[in-house]
């Protein structure tokens, strides 16, 4: 990647008070922000929760800041039976203001610096709506906030229409005369913004860059289903889809791997989860493993499987997807989503009616040849990193 | 070279059913095995044997981990399904400093989540040569009648597949004396044999080898050897849908599950039986190669296990009064864990409050909390029971069964969300039957997110019943609790059963306030009826998109 012209601006101090988690893409995103943003800027500052394990914190150079607003929708085992836990709205609303405010004195914060969200959640920006006075006090600096279709909305259940509340929220920060710079994870969800608040919203893809793996060798087909399972992401599809492979496949040349649901979910599916792990050639690992095993499960994968629920993820991007491309995978998802715009703009796979379309699309790819998918899969790769680079020069900038 | 002392049931000196997985360990240890006899009196020496082992393994045995555990011996607990299943959430935690082998994905994960450490392992023998896979121009089935108590006879295999059958041979030797009432058909539509006793083992797989359709002779397993064996000969595999006889059967790929609880329609057999049994015997093929691979790992297992600090114990006295309780009964068991909760304290890093929550009826769970699940009724209302999986279902519930779920034990809960009632009131229709081996009646009280709704009698025929209740009492996730007075177990069923369940159905009583009611009430802030929270909360979020 090319250095272009750096901007005035001294600092980009990136904040995530959801970056709290050992595992998951908060982390990793604090990392590819700094890279990927923090090549225009002197100095990066990454803030996450103060909950965060400390040798993740250090290793990932991120100053653990924030409190943790989200404890009932990610329940945190360092905060179980602990008197930390802020459990009302109106706490939670209290504390993240003064995390903000905090945070503007401890970094003595100007006009020249940018205070970025990767993602920004819920308490957050009412934090920053409701600092208004004291930002500009602060020397106004500038707001980059991106929305992901996640945790900005995650108001502890306060409002039934939580995104009315976002539009909200963002239209006075706009109204402010504050520089704020607004950024969606997917096209659609751009769009969906731009309409509500009537001014242009860029498109920025989850950042990955990693290099395109080498199709695994050998006679064997492995289909993947990355990420600790959920419902929404079509969990429960699951064992339709890789039954109805099965029965064509009796040779088990194709071969499953999935994870498993958290505790707190798998406790009601133990049933399912029998079911699925007795289907011949279906591996169930873990719901959490660590990078490595999920690296490994890339260069293992020839597929990749995004059966996810089209309402959950109508506006949503797929890290799943974003991660697929850049290995060089194919993805097969059901249409709906928001990220299978992307998926059909940068032909990385292709888009399934339902099981048994997508078990018969995992037949017909596992009769093409490696050189085949490989060549499309780079073609998906090349396109999709030309336009990552762009999307994000052209948001700072 | 370590030494690994070996205890288990003398009842596999004869079976060696054990014997694959000692192989394992005599990789990596000297391997002492001692044998004890659960119906004979107490054998001490296994005290002095283990005193001398660098390990210990529990094959089986596993409500002895807590006394080599006491002695500060690493431990390696390898329970099964069959055995270890039904004991409660105490009896685990009395071996939660011990590492655990688990044969069944089931009690692995139940081992884990309650915070045990335990690593899932998948047996498989070696499997047929190709050449050596039955045809299947004809269907001969072969069932050992071994477990005719648990309900998988004769003429359940006969009523489910006979009419399919070109011949069956029926060895019948049941594991533990059971009186059956003759019920062979007098003029089968298959050439019918019996064995009650075959000379030789070669004579017992000749007489296997000359089937091609493989009956699991137990409803549920520890392993699973002899459906194993089954599917390693590319048979037909039927069995039970129970652990673990469900963990490596998936019904209709490479074998049949069926239920012996529920009466079933004939299961057609025939035009699948070559491609079930070939893929079964590839998963063998699969899995026993994996089965090899993962060798180094159950060594590397057994090796990190952690040895603990010896706690100040009278071992000997110890073990015969856990041996005592054990055997003596479930009941017996239990009180006598509770009662040394104090030597649970001594030798385990759980915290009491843990502890209690064990003995109290919450498991421990790692992120503890329950959470929203997918459990949206769907647009009608209908919360269906029979759906496969336990999207409404918590605890106190059997799996579902094709028309029906069982109310197991004398409590369930039940969870929802996704009922929107702008009515007053809200009315539930549900269908029950009870056990008839209950009476006449069983009394179900229900309670909605801790508030009584109702509470009546069950009969045992199928009816469809009817209560009302307060709509502000709904929540966004709702939590239904039942309770029972009774509840029984079968001599075909060992499973405490009280009243099975087909659907519940939620309705708006009346019509209740229309919507452009509400606006109005909202403008004029006025309305006897708006002046419930739940009322005022829906104006809200229809006004200003806030619930609370």
């Amino acid at each position: 990647m090319n250095k272009t012209v750096q901007v005035t601006t001294s600092r980009l101090i990136l904040c995530d008070p959801v970056c709290v988690l050992p595992y998951g893409h908060n982390v990793a995103a604090m990392a590819n922000f700094s890279e990927f943003v923090g090549q225009y800027f002197d100095e990066v500052i990454r803030i996450g929760s103060r909950f965060l394990p400390a040798d993740i914190a250090e290793e990932g150079l991120i100053r653990r800041e924030f409190d943790f607003y989200y404890n009932d929708a990610i329940p945190l085992s360092v905060l179980e039976d602990s008197d930390e836990v802020l459990e009302r709205h109106s706490d939670k609303l209290r504390a993240s203001k003064e995390d903000l405010l905090a945070l503007l004195q401890r970094h003595d914060v100007s006009e020249r610096d940018v205070l970025c969200y990767p993602s920004i959640d819920y308490y957050s920006l009412h934090a920053l709506a409701d600092s208004l006075d004291e930002l500009k006090a602060a020397g106004s600096p500038t707001l980059m906030l991106r929305l992901i279709g996640v945790m900005e909305t995650a108001a502890s259940g306060a409002y039934a229409k939580p995104m009315n509340v976002v539009f909200a929220l963002l239209s006075r920060l706009l109204a402010s005369g504050l520089q704020v710079r607004l950024a969606a994870e997917t096209p659609r969800y751009a769009e969906h913004l731009a309409e509500h608040l009537g001014c242009t919203i860029a498109v920025t893809a989850n950042i990955e860059t990693r290099a395109q793996l080498p199709l695994p060798e050998g006679r064997q087909f492995t289909v993947i289903c990355p990420g600790s399972a959920r419902y929404d992401k079509g969990f429960l599809e699951l064992h339709e889809i890789f039954s109805k492979v099965r029965l064509q496949d009796p040779a088990l040349r194709i071969r499953f791997k999935t994870q498993s649901l958290p505790d707190r979910d798998l406790k009601h599916h133990l049933d399912y989860l029998q079911r699925l792990y007795a289907i011949p050639g279906v591996d169930v690992l873990p719901a959490h493993i660590s990078s490595a095993e999920i690296d490994a499960m890339y260069e293992e994968a020839d597929l990749v499987l995004l059966p996810y629920a089209h309402d959950v993820y109508q506006f949503r991007g797929s890290a799943v997807l974003i991660e697929a491309i850049c290995s060089g995978r194919q993805a097969l998802a059901y249409d709906g989503p928001a990220f299978v715009d992307q998926l059909r703009y940068f032909g990385a796979g292709q888009v399934c009616v339902g099981a048994t379309d997508m078990a018969e699309k995992i037949m017909e790819l596992s009769r093409q040849s490696p050189q085949q998918r490989f060549t499309r899969s780079r073609q998906a790769r090349e396109r999709f990193v030309r336009d990552l680079v762009d999307s994000y020069r052209n948001w700072v900038m | 070279m370590r030494k690994a002392l070996f205890v288990d049931h003398s009842f596999h000196q004869k079976t060696r059913s054990s014997d694959f997985f000692v192989d394992v360990v005599r990789q990596g240890f000297e391997v002492e095995t001692y044998y004890l006899t659960p119906e004979g009196d107490v054998d001490v020496g296994v005290l002095s044997a283990a005193a001398d082992a660098d390990v210990v393994l529990l094959w089986q045995l596993d409500f002895l981990a807590p006394l080599f555990r006491a002695m500060g011996k690493p431990t390696v607990v390898i329970p099964m399904y069959d055995g270890s299943a039904g004991l409660p959430d105490l009896h685990w935690a009395f071996a939660s400093e011990a590492r655990f082998f688990n044969f069944s994905l089931r009690l692995h994960e139940r081992v884990r989540l309650l915070g045990g450490e335990t690593k899932l392992l998948r047996y498989f023998p070696a499997p047929k040569p190709e050449s050596e896979l039955p045809r299947f121009d004809s269907l001969d089935a072969f069932f050992w009648q071994r477990r005719p108590d648990h309900g998988v006879t004769y003429s359940l295999i006969d009523e489910l597949i006979g009419a399919e059958l070109d011949s069956f041979h029926l060895h019948n030797v049941p594991d533990v004396p059971f009186y059956l009432p003759n019920s062979r058909r007098s003029d089968p539509p298959y050439r019918f044999t019996e064995s009650s006793w075959f000379e030789r083992k070669s004579d017992y797989e000749k007489c296997l080898a000359s089937a091609n359709v493989f009956i699991a002779p137990r409803a549920s397993e520890g392993i699973g050897l002899a459906l194993l064996e089954g599917m390693a000969r590319g048979m037909l595999v039927l069995a039970h849908d129970a652990p673990t006889n469900n963990e490596y059967i998936s019904n209709g790929v490479n074998g049949i599950l069926f239920n012996k609880n529920v009466r079933h329609d004939p299961i057609g057999i025939r035009a699948d039986a070559q491609r079930m049994g070939r893929l079964a015997w590839r998963t063998v093929v699969d899995g026993h190669q994996r089965w090899l691979e993962s060798h180094p790992a159950i060594l590397a297992w057994i090796e990190g296990a952690p040895a603990t600090r010896p706690i100040d114990l009278d071992f000997e006295s110890f073990l015969r009064d856990l041996w005592t309780s054990y055997y003596g009964s479930l009941m017996v068991y239990e009180t006598f864990l509770q009662r040394n909760v104090g030597v649970l304290e001594r030798m385990s890093s759980l915290p009491l409050p843990k502890i209690l929550e064990v003995i109290g009826g919450t498991v421990i769970s790692p992120g503890g909390s329950s959470s929203r699940h997918d459990d949206r009724l769907d647009p009608t209302g209908l919360l269906d029971l029979t759906l496969e999986g336990d999207r409404y279902t918590v605890a106190g519930w059997s799996s579902a069964e094709p028309e029906w779920r069982w109310a197991v034990g004398t409590s369930a809960e039940l969870h929802f969300s996704g009922f929107n009632c702008a009515s007053d009131r809200a009315r539930v229709r549900f269908v029950a039957s009870a056990l008839p081996q209950l009476g006449k009646q069983v009394r179900c009280k229900m309670v909605l997110n801790g508030v009584p709704v109702d509470e009546r009698q069950l009969g045992p025929d199928w009816k469809e019943y009817e209560f009302g209740f307060d709509a502000g009492l709904l929540e966004a996730e709702n939590r239904l609790s039942l309770t029972f007075d009774k509840a029984k177990s079968l001599p075909t069923d060992n499973r405490e059963l009280s009243v099975c369940f087909k659907s519940f159905r939620f309705s708006e009583e009346s019509q209740g306030l229309r919507e452009d009611d509400l606006s109005a009430g909202a403008e004029q802030g006025r309305g006897a009826r708006l002046a419930r929270p739940q009322r005022l909360g829906r104006l809200l979020e229809r006004v200003q998109g806030i619930t609370r």
